[in-house]
């Protein structure tokens, strides 16, 4: 079966088509600057085979993006995808499954869409896109909260007061679980660990959002994420954990306008309002050991706030999830920054970790185990491939019916 | 050598009189606030009087919540002390002008006494700048003075010498990495590493970190931000609903103390007490990251009867996890109350 698997971003339409159960990648690329005019023009980068080509084309919305991609893999007979697989970012209370779309799931995905306010519209307009263009696929949708929907009672509960939280339904959701499952099951296959008993601390490092998820007998029980993908970690741009009168204050001082406050904590804090010059981690921490540069107390301090955090909630989920069989790092920067994997995981030996300096330096095919022989909690890179994830999910609900998956 | 420890709040005054260092008198003056410091200080006068706390010249020592970066230390109460508390008051504005009215009111009531201020903030003012800095732009952090800090210092402090002390006598010749729990209306943890605190749980405000009796504790600034918009509250309506309606009594239903939820056998307290000590417990789990693993665990705190409670829910996880030392594992208890803690500052005069 080949599955189209999307992954919308607000002006951004990723996609791969996979044959399954193969897990051939047989085209992929990315729809760039989706929506209004920019100062440069809309265009696909299109890959088949090895093979790139850049199309430019309009794009005013994610409908004619989607069109547009499916015109270039038409031209190939091969190359004509038979259901479609969509990534949603938030599934809001009820949905705790992937599911294959119908007339009730997109009512419910309609009714939910401003819990995630920047990602899910655009990917329920594209789904609704889809649904409208090409009505005899089957459609399915993987949510990022689907693995998180796990997480106990305890653990997603603010100290709230009932009434209220019955009312707005404030809860702990978390949030990037597709990319934190396909990491923990590949790392449980690496270790020869069955998954369904197999605990561990998933780092999703990225260049852009990142969270730490606390997995136990392959269930995930916490995410350092909460309501939003604003709490937890330091991010590219969003502050993370924050006390909350701060938040307030800063919603005084910005006379009500709630929305400015929240452009300020998802967009301008982070790494980029700590370091004032990029919201990448990599460039903070090379201009800081670079040693010349005349901000750099200040990239210093934005470098260690970054990494301490990670540290701190590392050290919490290890204590959470008792005897780990490993942390896996994962996305951009769990991936391809070795000073951030040694910097969180080094002196905690206590809790079993013990990186090696070398095997962490030159890992380059990953997975790669980057702990001495004497770690009791293997330390390792995986690369996440939240598309190939996505695709088994799409397979595995089309190929099989709910008993058979039950079953299962 | 006499002693005069008192710890103005919000609504009253506790005080409490000592001789040398045995507690003689204590007690609460109800309608602090209404009927002002003033008053409420007379009538500790008339009561330390007559226990003859008064025959000797006594010290005074005065609580302070906060203190900013400006008290790294107890002071002496006097012209400079006050200069230096306008200059905090932005930064905690009830708090401070509360305590410079208190102030005031000690040099007219006990004239001539020497008397001093303590704060629970002071423990904190050097905490690691990777610990108390906020993700946010240095210029919005120099505005605001926004930093971490934390606010049972006094009981962190001396909980962890104490604790330290016993180390040493056992043998340990390393600054040793203590994890302190204050058990108190607004719990808070801190890991230590000898004498200087390394994290902490409260932020800004008492607000942010462990839930209170009242206190939310750490949300999704998310959600403050809906509570204010989205739930019509407010800023000001959210920030009275995050401290004074939220936390454990939240979470129940009723007001509850702290004492209450990790004891009680209610049906309705089961809930609050597992979210506190999973709270607890990742916290804990934080602050032995952060020093590396745990030497020591130390309790104090109002509620430090209650410490088995929390010690044997977190302290098996720690273990596990490979973070706790093996005699660590025997937790101590810090029992001295707040004003045993401030009365020993004056004799540190």
């Amino acid at each position: 079966m080949r599955i189209i698997v999307f992954n919308c971003g607000s002006s951004s339409l990723k996609y791969r088509l996979i044959e399954m159960p193969g897990e051939n990648q047989l085209a992929g690329g990315e729809a760039e600057r989706v929506g209004p005019k920019t100062a440069e023009p809309a265009r696909i980068h299109h890959q088949v085979s090895g093979r790139k080509e850049t199309i430019v084309v309009e794009m005013p919305d994610h409908a004619t993006a989607f069109a547009e991609v499916m015109k270039l893999l038409e031209r190939d007979p091969e190359l004509v995808p038979e259901a479609i697989g969509h990534r949603m970012a938030h599934g809001g209370p009820n949905f705790k499954q992937h599911v294959i779309l119908d007339d009730a799931v997109m009512a419910e995905l309609e009714r939910i869409q401003e819990l995630a306010p920047i990602h899910n519209p655009p990917a329920v307009r594209l789904v609704a896109a889809c649904r409208r263009l090409y009505p005899k696929l089957p459609e399915t949708v993987v949510f990022d909260t689907v693995f998180h929907a796990t997480i106990p009672e305890v653990a997603r509960s603010y100290a709230l007061p009932a009434a209220l939280v019955a009312k707005f339904g404030f809860r702990k959701y978390g949030f990037h679980g597709t990319s934190h499952q396909y990491v923990a099951q590949e790392a449980a296959k690496l270790l020869g660990v069955p998954f369904a008993h197999f605990n561990a601390v998933s780092c999703h490092l990225g260049s852009g959002g990142a969270s730490l998820c606390a997995i136990v007998n392959g269930r995930s029980i916490d995410n350092t994420m909460g309501y939003s993908p604003l709490q937890g970690l330091v991010m590219s741009t969003r502050s993370g954990d924050l006390d909350p009168a701060v938040a307030l204050t800063l919603l005084v001082r910005a006379a009500g306008n709630g929305a400015a406050v929240e452009a300020m904590l998802n967009r301008g804090s982070g790494v980029l309002g700590l370091s004032g010059m990029s919201a990448d981690i990599r460039d903070v921490v090379a201009r800081a050991a670079d040693g010349q540069a005349a901000d750099i107390d200040q990239l210093t301090v934005a470098s260690q706030v970054y990494l301490w955090r990670i540290r701190k909630y590392l050290g919490a989920y290890l204590t959470l999830v008792g005897r780990a069989h490993c942390v896996i790092f994962t996305d951009t920067i769990g991936e391809k920054v070795p000073y951030v994997r040694w910097a969180v995981t080094a002196g905690l030996q206590c809790f079993g970790l013990d990186i090696d300096p070398q095997k962490n330096d030159v890992a380059g095919g990953l997975p790669a185990d980057l702990s001495t022989p004497a770690s009791r909690v293997r330390i390792l890179a995986v690369a996440t491939n939240e598309e190939m994830a996505i695709a088994r999910f799409s397979h595995d609900l089309l190929s099989h019916t709910q008993a058979e998956r039950i079953a299962l | 050598m006499n002693t005069v420890v008192l710890i103005p709040g919000r609504r009253s005054l506790r005080y409490a009189g000592f001789v040398d260092s045995g507690e003689t008198c204590t007690g609460t003056i109800r309608g602090f606030r209404w009927q002002g410091p003033r008053a409420a200080l007379d009538e500790v006068r008339t009561i330390v009087q007559a226990m003859g706390l008064l025959d000797d010249a006594p010290s005074v020592v005065v609580h302070g919540l906060f203190g900013g970066e400006e008290f790294p230390a107890p002071v002496s109460l006097g012209k400079d002390a006050l200069l230096r508390l306008e200059r905090v008051a932005r930064q905690s504005p009830l708090h401070v002008a509360s305590l410079i009215e208190t102030a005031l009111a000690v040099e007219q009531v006990f004239p001539g006494a020497p008397a001093r201020l303590a704060f629970e903030t002071s423990f904190f003012v050097d905490l690691p700048l990777r610990e108390r800095t906020y993700a946010v732009s240095p210029d919005l952090s120099h505005k605001l003075a926004l930093r971490r800090w934390g606010y049972h210092g006094l009981f962190h402090e001396s909980a962890a010498r104490e604790a330290a002390r016993r180390l040493r006598k056992r043998g340990l010749d390393c600054p040793p990495r203590i994890l302190s729990i204050c058990l108190d209306a607004q719990p808070e943890i801190a890991a230590v590493l000898g004498c200087r605190p390394i994290t902490v749980t409260s932020g800004a405000t008492p607000l942010e970190g462990l839930p209170g009796e009242t206190n939310s504790g750490e949300i999704d600034p998310a959600v403050a931000l809906a509570l204010a918009g989205e739930a019509g509250l407010g800023p000001e309506g959210a920030n009275a609903l995050l401290v004074g309606e939220s936390g454990l009594s939240g979470l129940v239903g009723r007001r509850v103390r702290l004492d209450d939820v990790l004891t009680s056998t209610r049906n309705d307290c089961v809930r609050a007490r597992e979210v506190l000590l999973y709270r607890m417990l990742l916290a804990s789990g934080a602050a032995a990251a952060a020093l590396g693993g745990v030497d020591a665990v130390v309790f104090s705190g109002r509620y430090v009867s209650c410490s088995a409670v929390v010690a044997h829910d977190v302290l098996p996880h720690l273990e596990r996890a490979g973070a706790l030392a093996p005699q660590a594992a025997q937790w101590m208890i810090f029992a001295k109350p707040l004003e045993g803690v401030l009365a020993e500052t004056a004799s540190l005069q």
